[in-house]
């Protein structure tokens, strides 16, 4: 007989389940027991996911049919309306069993194996809650074969081999994890071919795809979000290291200016604290924010500048981290060291033989500005722009400028209000030194000049310059205040 | 109850004693026991009469009743 045979504990736990508190299962209740366990499964009502109950159904009738059917004749079993021709058993099985006992085991086969899909096809499809819902107790199976077959001992050495039940899906043992040595292990059977109702697989698929195209899209926005941070990061570096540098120009200046007026003022002492310098470099309102690059510049001099060397000095009894000039001028006169974006003076009277005796258009073409090789930085047109608008700050006329960048004669356009406006800034700015270089001008026509720049044609309010501290001036109010004449008039 | 014989039993004649006899339920306690250990359950008792030594409905019954008075009274 089969050794898969219903244990005692197996026994007592399905008279429990069913509401029946049994006692004990001694060889001699056993059998009572079975009885009051068929009856119980067959006065359960019929739940729609029970296994059991509706395999312990479907073989009934087939045993019914079988009965129905005279015992005599060769009976043809007619269970599923068809018979099954191929099986994976290979012809053992053929020889082993005669054709309605193999039938009734390949429809009993066929059914059982649909309705473990069935099973794990709800499972997956509705609840996954529950993951032992998705397999079926192999001793339910077992039960209602063997409880409704049980005048029929072919089923029993059947279902019981492990080659069918591998047929039927995947067998589960006590533990999950083992694989399964012998049929008595088994206590689970699951499907490996889930069947769900076609909504629900057009779903799972739906989600799947939609959920591969979201991962997909992360990681694209992952990537994108790294490289705009990699930019802006690179931007900002690049920005504040040329502000460094500006304010570390600006500080050159600076000392080198202190420096000349010490050579005239000896009274001064030849440093200056630092704090001072950056007060005196940087706003109020921005100093916080400054404070970042005026570290990084005040590095940068102790490190690579060579023509400054930091101190400490007193200072009205405080200590003072000083800097101090150390690169000896060249001359003493002044007009030799290196000017930048002044302007320095007339270079010839205007006359009739220079310029044109009246004002021809309101658009001017200024030459010789600056000279675009040698600019450095990102906004030396706008220092050009306001040396013009001080150069002419009595003319309240100027309407636009526009700075050439690129061109090699360091050209600059300017628009007036009216040719009497730009009559007055030519003779302001024609035959000047600015930076070294003399500057001439002529004029444009209209036309041309609107289709250079087409967005001069709707400026209409006078320009100013931007600072009222006019440095372009410098030299020229300087020099206009002391009595030395020197040089270029 | 003692050592009395299964015949002793309501229900169970000398043929239905001497199967049960064959099966090992050779005295009347041992019938009792295992109507206790079916805990006194009417149907399975029975069922097992039935089984065990092919009782009718009117053996059983008598059985069934005289073990269980029997156990009202004594247990």
């Amino acid at each position: 007989m089969a050794s898969a045979q219903l244990t005692d504990k197996e026994l007592v736990s399905e008279l429990k389940r069913l509401g029946y508190t049994p006692g004990p299962v001694t060889e001699s209740t056993r059998p009572v027991y079975l009885k009051k366990l068929k009856k119980l499964w067959e006065e359960q009502p019929q739940p729609r996911g029970s296994s059991s109950c509706w395999l312990g159904n479907t073989i009934q009738s087939c045993i019914i049919k079988i009965c129905l059917v005279p015992s005599n004749a060769i009976c043809q079993l007619t269970f599923l309306s068809f018979s099954v021709v191929l099986h994976p058993f290979g012809p053992e099985f053929d020889l082993h069993y005669d054709v309605k006992d193999r039938d009734l085991i390949l429809n009993l086969l066929l059914s059982l194996h649909e309705h473990l899909a069935n099973v794990a096809g709800e499972h997956d499809c509705g609840d996954l809650k529950n993951s032992l819902n998705r397999s079926v107790s192999f001793m339910s199976v077992y039960l209602s074969i063997y409880l409704s077959i049980y005048p029929i001992t072919l089923c029993v050495p059947f279902s019981c081999s492990l080659g069918v039940c591998w047929f039927l899906g995947r067998l589960i043992g006590a533990d999950p994890a083992q694989p399964i040595e012998d049929v008595s292990e088994i206590s689970r059977l699951e499907s490996i071919h889930p069947r769900m109702s076609f909504f629900c697989r057009l779903r799972r698929a739906f989600f799947t795809v939609i959920h591969r195209v979201l991962f997909v899209l992360a990681g694209i926005g992952v990537v994108l979000g790294l490289v705009y941070y990699m930019k802006y990061r690179w931007r900002k570096e690049e920005e504040e290291t040329r502000q460094m540098y500006d304010m570390v120009e600006r500080i050159i200046d600076v000392m080198r200016s202190h420096n000349e007026a010490c050579q005239e003022n000896k009274d001064l002492q030849r440093y200056l604290p630092i704090p001072h310098v950056r007060d005196s470099l940087v706003q109020p309102q921005d100093r916080k924010k400054m404070k970042k690059v005026w570290d990084r510049a005040v590095a940068f001099l102790s490190a690579n500048e060579s023509r400054i060397r930091t101190e400490t000095q007193r200072i009205g009894g405080a200590d003072f981290m000083v800097w101090r000039w150390l690169q000896p001028s060249v001359s003493p006169d002044k007009m030799s060291s290196m000017p930048s974006k002044v302007w320095q003076g007339q270079a010839f009277p205007l006359d009739r033989r220079n310029s044109p005796p009246n004002s021809l258009t309101p658009c001017l073409k200024i030459r010789n500005m600056f000279d675009p090789v040698m600019e450095v930085g990102e906004n030396w047109h706008l220092a050009i722009q306001e040396a013009i608008l001080e150069k002419c700050s009595d003319n309240d006329g100027i309407v636009h400028i526009a700075v050439d960048k690129n061109s090699r004669e360091g050209c600059v356009y300017v628009k007036c209000l009216s040719a009497e406006h730009s009559g007055k800034a030519f003779k302001a700015l024609h035959g000047s030194w600015f930076d070294g270089k003399l500057v001439t001008v002529k004029y444009l026509r209209l036309d041309r000049y609107h289709q250079r720049f087409p967005q001069a044609l709707g400026c209409n309010t006078p320009l100013k310059p931007s600072s009222s501290c006019m440095n372009s001036m410098s030299r020229l109010n300087q020099r206009s205040s002391t009595s030395s004449s020197l040089g270029f008039s | 109850m003692g050592e009395k014989s299964v015949m002793a039993l309501a229900g169970i004649g000398e043929v239905l004693g001497k199967r049960l006899e064959e099966k090992g339920f050779d005295k009347a306690y041992v019938v009792l026991g295992q109507f206790l250990v079916l805990r006194k359950d009417e149907e399975l008792f029975r069922e097992w009469l039935k089984d065990t030594c092919g009782a009718n409905t009117k053996q059983q019954g008598d059985c069934y009743s005289c073990l269980r008075e029997w156990c009202d009274s004594f247990l």
